[in-house]
């Protein structure tokens, strides 16, 4: 079928556009406070894809996403501060420590239900996030320093994480369209008749948290980096919930997904600027709201609009739409 | 040494009590209703606040202020049941739930904000010796919690309510079709599961101070209570419930309570590696309807 | 033999569902199974899919043995099969969940799309490969799951009454792709269903299971004969005799 140009002028392409627009936009721009903005949004797409490996596509509800972060910027700041690793080291640090926990929580999802899964998650995320404020070796309270030649300027951060989103969201496409992704859907789908077409579902579940720990690991990386330090509170429920929220208004299971809810990110860094910390935890009232009404009414986010839905090709349910049509008048 | 771990030991069982209330409503909604609630503790820590607030700062009576529990309890659940848990979904409902304990956490940190309270009441001790001794309130709530638990238990073998209930929990077509109103009788029963919750709360209130995180504790009892127990298993719940109590007091009295969240969860994650279905429980087979 | 159920006794709870049940099938043959409503056919089924733990008793395929295998292994050992309830992934296209099955012996994506589109062909319904799942009616549904179990390349096909739900033209046409599968594929056949008049026409050998027990087996001749049988299936008070006189 040959298109022509007016099959490119649609939603998509425009909201493309503008998209690339506004990534080229911003680093020219270079208001400091923007800068940060752009920074934190790109983070939580590249996270925000990464939990939608695991809960989007492979169908196992990650809700303390922030586990997996947390474990990727403690492996950095401690790699580098404690252990005197190189990057490489420190990165590796964090995916090490990250797949050890993919591996409880995805031996424990595959066996049971996905009910287990999450309790097993709350529970190390628990056990996690209270070791982190108590142990000297990852700074009490107050957290670990990175080593100060390892800042980096403003724009050289905002390209690093562009680098990095493009990259988890490339991770993503790659895996939805591979054997993985194919393994990981059916088993979401209908695990029953997955495995007796001899899907191995224990195997896939369990990569499936690997891959996704894994990507959240780097970003949390990158955020040692952005921070140049860490404390407890890269554990906190406010980034699962805004990992969640970023997916779950954009769209479940969808590579654009996070990119189409990460303005939700945007609103929250430019109220949090004027409003008084007292209302801080008045906000996480609000965004709870928000993903409780779409997990209810739109659960699969604005992705799921009928303007994304790809046209039907299929020549006899158009004729059936006809025929509906036709019976309705 | 030996009198002090009978004392932990001695408390340990009082609280457990409790906890085991506390967890088998959980493991009823859990295991039985098939609701995901993953707003629970923090339903616990509303009902703490609640009457805190109610005695302490508003002056209402006790049984008025029980009352109020009670209600608000009630209508949250049937709130709950209306709002979040309609479908029957489980990652929905896990994700709601867990969106509207998030809401209820910071709507009492905005309202009554962090600083812990209790009440701060002088305990009368009993002494069995002069190094042993239990308070009289701990000893009232864990005979409480045991009646109310047998009550429930009651409840749901002998009236007719309780069975119906236990008719859809099993299976819901053929319980409408035998004349249970399928939808509603899964709102009863998750209004009464409330009911536990709320009575546990103020139970819970006269032993300790509460602060908005309070809930994630209960919450890591009840997910280690029920997963000890197999989910579902109410009167099982009652006993680790007491198994659990000890091991908390012994934990926190002879290492220190900040091990007690770490300790806890870690044996939480070895008993679901090892024996997800409970740990006295054997394995049945069930059949599988695909 | 080429597969052979030994002894298989299953109990939940109380319930016997199924007591010493012997099956044996040939390479090649067509090998149904029937029996009136709550008689452990579909518990027999699951037990050679791997979905039920048999208590006591063995399952032979292919000189080794199955026995509570996780029904992956079992697919990978060479039996699909097709579930009494269509199965679906609802939200995949139909060439995709069709490349779930291909993918169980096919690791690149290639080879395993060529052959899921073989199979989606054979069933005939190659031109809806990209229509989601969820917009096909029953019969193209009971297709795709015929195809997407052909794409395991099985040696053995378990279905579980695929004519369950269907219209009788539907039925005599599925009836043809069975018998295809059977033919062209040399894939040995066991199949559940409880309307004798499509099974008669098909089998070679016919098992008759009546609560958890195989009350007969043989040809279908022998089979309808049997007075067990129609007492099975027709009651106490039916009087076999007075059927045969004119």
């Amino acid at each position: 079928m040959k298109k022509d140009l007016k099959d490119y002028l649609n939603i998509k392409t425009l909201l493309l556009v503008l998209l690339v627009a506004l990534v080229i936009f911003i680093p020219v721009w270079g208001n400091r406070r923007y800068m940060n903005i752009a920074i934190l949004v790109l983070m939580y797409i590249g996270l925000g894809e990464s939990w939608n490996l695991l809960s989007g596509m492979s169908g196992l509800f990650s809700i303390a996403h922030a586990l997996f972060f947390g474990l990727g910027v403690y492996g950095m700041t401690i790699g580098m501060t404690k252990l005197g690793l190189p990057v490489v080291g420190g990165i590796l640090l964090g995916l090490a420590a990250n797949v050890v926990m993919a591996l409880i929580v995805g031996f424990v999802g595959s066996k049971l239900s996905g009910l287990y899964f999450t309790m097993a998650l709350i529970a190390l995320h628990a056990i996690i996030y209270t070791l982190a404020g108590q142990m000297s070796f990852t700074g009490y309270a107050l957290g670990l320093s990175m080593p100060r030649e390892y800042l980096m300027s403003r724009r050289a951060l905002y390209f690093l994480v562009l680098g990095l989103a493009i990259l988890m969201m490339l991770i993503f496409v790659w895996v939805r369209k591979s054997r993985i992704g194919t393994n990981f859907v059916a088993l979401k789908e209908n695990p029953d008749l997955a495995v007796s077409l001899g899907s191995n579902i224990r195997g896939w579940r369990i990569l499936a948290v690997i891959i996704s720990a894994m990507m959240a690991s780097i970003m949390g990386a990158f955020y040692a980096f952005y921070m140049m330090a860490n404390t407890p509170e890269v554990f906190a429920s406010t980034i699962s919930l805004r990992i969640i929220m970023v997916c779950m208004v954009g769209g479940l299971g969808n590579v654009w997904g996070p990119v189409m809810g990460c303005w939700l990110i945007v609103f929250d860094e430019l109220v949090r600027g004027v409003m008084p910390s007292k209302f801080a935890s008045f906000a996480v009232v609000v965004y709870a709201l928000v993903l409780i009404v779409m997990a209810l009414l739109k659960p699969k986010g604005i992705m799921g609009s009928k303007i994304f839905q790809p046209k039907e090709t299929d020549a006899r349910s158009v004729e059936n739409k006809k025929a509906a049509a036709k019976a309705q008048k | 040494m030996g009198s002090a771990i009978l004392g932990y030991v001695l408390n340990g069982i009082c609280i457990g009590g409790v906890y085991g209330l506390v967890s088998s409503a959980w493991s009823f909604q859990c295991g039985a209703l098939k609701f995901a609630n993953f707003a629970y503790g923090a339903s616990i820590m509303l009902s703490m606040y609640i009457t805190y607030f109610s005695i302490r700062e508003w002056n209402i009576p006790l049984p008025i202020a029980v009352l109020i529990v009670l209600v608000m309890d009630i209508c949250l659940g049937f709130l709950m049941r209306k709002t979040v848990l309609w479908r029957h979904d489980r990652n929905t409902q896990i994700l709601c739930t867990m969106g509207l304990s998030l809401i209820i956490i910071n709507l009492v940190d905005f309202v009554f904000t962090s600083y812990p309270r209790d009440f701060g009441i002088l305990e009368t001790r009993i002494f069995f010796t002069d190094s042993i001794s239990i308070g009289r309130t701990q000893l009232i709530c864990f005979v409480m919690s045991a009646v109310i638990l047998i009550t429930f238990q009651m409840f749901l073998s002998k009236t007719w309510t309780g069975r119906s209930i236990r008719a859809v929990v099993q299976n819901k077509e053929v319980a409408t079709l035998m004349g249970v109103k399928g939808a509603r009788t899964l709102d009863l029963a998750f209004a009464l599961s409330y009911i536990l919750i709320a009575v546990a709360g103020i139970m819970l209130m006269s032993m300790y101070q509460v602060e908005p995180a309070y809930g994630d504790r209960m919450q890591s009892i009840a997910f280690i209570v029920c997963v000890s127990a197999g989910l579902g298993n109410l009167s099982g719940a009652f006993m680790s419930g007491i198994l659990v109590g000890v091991l908390e007091q012994l934990i926190v009295g002879l290492l220190g309570a900040q091990f007690r969240t770490p300790i806890l969860y870690g044996l939480f994650v070895i008993i679901l590696l090892a024996r997800p279905h409970g740990i006295f429980t054997r394995k049945q087979n069930v059949a599988r309807s695909i | 033999m080429f597969f052979k159920v030994e002894n298989s006794t299953i109990a939940f709870g109380g319930l016997v569902a199924n007591k010493d049940v012997n099956v044996e099938v040939e390479k090649g043959q067509i090998v149904g199974l029937i029996g009136p409503n709550g008689a452990g056919k579909s518990t027999l089924f699951k037990s050679i899919s791997g979905f039920n733990k048999i208590d006591s008793g063995h399952i032979w395929f292919d000189g080794r043995e199955i026995t509570n295998l996780e029904p992956n292994h079992v697919c990978k050992a060479g039996i699909a099969c097709t579930f009494q309830k269509a199965q679906s992934f609802a939200d995949m296209t139909l060439e995709e969940s069709v490349l779930v099955g291909a993918y169980c012996r096919r690791k690149s994506k290639k080879e395993a799309l060529a052959y899921a589109r073989e199979m989606i062909g054979f069933v005939g319904l190659a031109e809806k490969q990209t229509v989601k799942i969820s917009k096909l009616n029953m019969y193209e549904r009971k297709k795709a799951e015929l195809a997407a179990a052909l794409a395991t390349q099985p040696q053995m096909l378990l279905l579980d009454e695929l004519f369950a739900g269907l219209v009788p033209t539907e039925v005599g046409y599925i009836l043809e792709y069975v018998k295809k599968v059977n033919r062209e594929l040399g894939i040995t056949l066991l199949i559940v269903e409880h309307v004798l008049k499509v099974i008669m026409s098909l089998c070679d050998k016919i098992y008759v299971l009546e609560y958890g027990q195989i009350i007969a087996s043989g040809s279908p001749a022998e089979v309808t004969s049997d007075p067990k049988v129609i007492k099975a299936y027709l009651g106490d008070d039916y009087d076999v005799t007075a059927d045969q006189q004119p």
